[in-house]
């Protein structure tokens, strides 16, 4: 039996106190989540998905309730990077949690803008999402195409210092090859998985329940796919992965562990029980003294074929 | 440091055809309650989300709620059986603000009856006439009654009380006797009405919305709906900075 486990993580460059976050987008700024746990127990937190102006999001109904799943269409509402950076980043960054900002943009030009206005802040990591499914430009337009994944990966590199992640979707033919542009543009790491595109029809009234027609699907229908599309990634780049896609408890955790990412993030989880990512991180921390595993570097990618 | 609750149903009865009163512990992470708050509820393992049911009443060492059946979680949260735990969260939302104006109209409709009771406890000392509408069969109404003297009801089928809508019942209030303040909750059409009556008699008038929520303590953003401010039309979120608003304030079904 191992007593003390370490469960720090170095994604080659941004170190985490432990190997548990949250996803964009599913904690808001913390704020609220912070009035049920203490938020410096979680390794970090991926901010909701951040825009150079204000966005009002998509008209309402927002949400439908899939089998075991949620249908979100939200369409990045956020206050704005500059509103972020001054009456937000200043609570979170109060927190011995590492900050991600999660960005969207509509253009290249877009995402460079976002990454230098971030760049002298005390964010830790930029995401950029190039995934999102809930808006018309940019979005997923951006994340299925390898060319254009390795251009805007450059460029933004080109204009920050800041440790890069990059965010896939889970809308394409071959995750691998998008995967692989994204190394090549310059990602320190990926994150994976966005939501799967989705759609609920009100047969009454013979309508979709979402106001925009479709929208992404997250929740534990959508884990089988993210473990699948990790395990492939991890074995087609050399950059670490953090794993996401339908977490609602430490074993599927430990599943995404297995499959080959570094690190997790709790999404829709959160909205059923506000203190769940701390029981994944406890019972990762089980697991693993039940396992022998002295460290969660030991564990990843230990999936045995 | 809020938490998740777990409740023993204390009771579970069918108050009118498909709707529920239940009533369950009021455990202490519960803690304070105002009027108007609603708890996000884990009606059944099979559903991923919770649903939102507003605090019908609550009393030292219990809570109750009103609940009707709706699909899949509401019927589920009706079959639950005294004795059994519920997966709560809450209190969540802003409530309404009670210290405004003595001459008071509380109006509901249908299951947004249910939580004006807790508002009519704390409505004494005030003049308060309570106007309840329904599509036919009334619940609730000797509850209201236990706290105030005027309760008026209206059905649509006219099987009990006035034959219409319980709007009607409200502008002839208005028309007769004035108020400082409405306080109202239900269906999104009557709400709308009683927004535009409140208007035209200059009354403040509170109304509790309804929007579909997945958190419900205003992290994920789908719940939003629109309100006025002084920089133009703001989207805020429903189980946060509502669901009670300020009727000359939120945008209803625009
Ligand atoms: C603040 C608030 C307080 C409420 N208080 C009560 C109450 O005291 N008693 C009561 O019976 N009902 C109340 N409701 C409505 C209740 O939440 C819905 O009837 C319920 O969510 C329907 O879920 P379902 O699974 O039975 O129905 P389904 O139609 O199968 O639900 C599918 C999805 O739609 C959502 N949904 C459907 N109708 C509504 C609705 N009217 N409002 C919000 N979400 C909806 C559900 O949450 C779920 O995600 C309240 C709603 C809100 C927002
Ligand atoms: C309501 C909601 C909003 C989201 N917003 C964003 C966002 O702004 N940016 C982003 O990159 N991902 C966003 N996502 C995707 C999540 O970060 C995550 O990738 C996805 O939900 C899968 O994880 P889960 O199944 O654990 O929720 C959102 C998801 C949900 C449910
Ligand atoms: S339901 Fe999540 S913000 Fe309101």
């Amino acid at each position: 039996m191992v007593n003390k486990i370490d469960m720090s993580v170095d994604l080659n460059g941004l170190v985490l106190n432990n190997p548990v976050t949250v996803a964009s987008g599913t904690f808001g700024f913390g704020r609220e989540y912070g009035e049920y746990i203490d938020l410096n127990k979680i390794g970090a937190i991926a901010v909701k998905g951040l825009t150079l102006e204000e966005r009002q999001g998509n008209p309402t109904p927002r949400v439908v309730e899939t089998p075991m799943g949620m249908l979100n269409s939200v369409g990045l509402q956020n206050p704005g990077v500059d509103y972020f950076i001054k009456e937000e980043l200043p609570y979170l960054s109060s927190y011995d949690t590492k900050i991600i900002a999660n960005i969207n943009g509509n253009t290249i030009y877009e995402y460079c803008k976002l990454a230098e206005k971030l760049s002298n802040t005390a964010v830790d990591a930029l995401e950029l999402n190039i995934s999102c499914p809930n808006v018309k430009e940019g979005g997923v337009a951006f994340g299925r195409d390898p060319d254009m994944v390795y251009k805007v990966t450059k460029k933004v590199k080109e204009n920050t210092d800041k440790y890069l992640i990059v965010k896939l979707s889970p809308n394409v033919a071959d995750i691998k090859e998008i995967g692989a542009s994204a190394e090549s543009g310059g990602a320190n790491c990926l994150s994976l998985i966005n939501t799967l595109i989705g759609m609920g029809i009100d047969i009454e009234k013979q309508k979709p329940i979402l106001a925009r027609g479709i929208g992404g699907l997250s929740g534990p229908a959508v884990k089988p796919v993210a473990v699948r599309m990790v395990y492939e990634v991890s074995k087609a780049v050399n950059i670490p992965i953090i794993g996401m896609g339908g977490i609602m408890n430490y074993q599927d955790a430990v599943e995404f562990f297995l499959a080959g990412a570094w690190t997790v993030a709790v999404g829709t989880a959160n909205f059923v029980n506000p203190m769940v990512s701390i029981e994944i991180l406890e019972g990762i921390e089980e697991y693993l003294k039940r396992k022998g595993y002295s460290s969660i570097k030991a564990l990843v990618g230990q999936l045995k074929f | 440091m809020k938490n998740r609750c777990y409740c023993k149903i204390l009771d579970n009865i069918e108050i009118a055809p498909s709707i529920h009163k239940i009533e369950m512990e009021r455990v202490d992470g519960l803690g304070n309650i105002k009027p108007g708050q609603f708890l996000h509820i884990k009606c059944s393992d099979a559903l991923l989300l919770r649903r939102p049911i507003s605090i019908s009443y609550a009393e030292k060492d219990k809570v109750g709620i009103v609940v009707r059946k709706a699909g899949e979680g509401t019927v589920s949260l009706c079959n639950r059986k005294k004795g059994e735990i519920l997966d709560v969260l809450g209190p969540l939302g802003n409530g309404f603000t009670v210290n405004d104006g003595k001459r008071v109209i509380v109006i509901g409709g249908g299951i947004g009856t249910a939580p004006l009771l807790e508002l009519v406890k704390n409505l004494e000392e005030k003049d308060v006439t309570v106007l309840v509408g329904y599509k036919d069969m009334p619940y609730l109404v000797d509850d209201f009654k236990k706290y105030v003297k005027v309760v008026d009801v209206a059905t649509e089928d006219g099987s009990v009380g006035y034959k219409g809508y319980v709007t009607d019942l409200l502008k002839a209030k208005l028309e007769n006797d004035g108020a400082d303040i409405i306080y109202s909750c239900g269906p999104e059409v009557m709400l709308k009405k009683v927004q535009k009556i409140a208007k035209e008699y200059k009354v403040k008038v509170q109304l509790s919305i309804e929007e579909r929520m997945a958190c419900g303590v205003g992290a994920c953003l789908v719940c939003t709906c629109k309100v006025k401010s002084e920089d133009g039309v703001k989207q805020v979120r429903t189980c946060k900075d509502g669901p009670v608003f300020w009727g000359d304030e939120v945008m209803l079904g625009e």
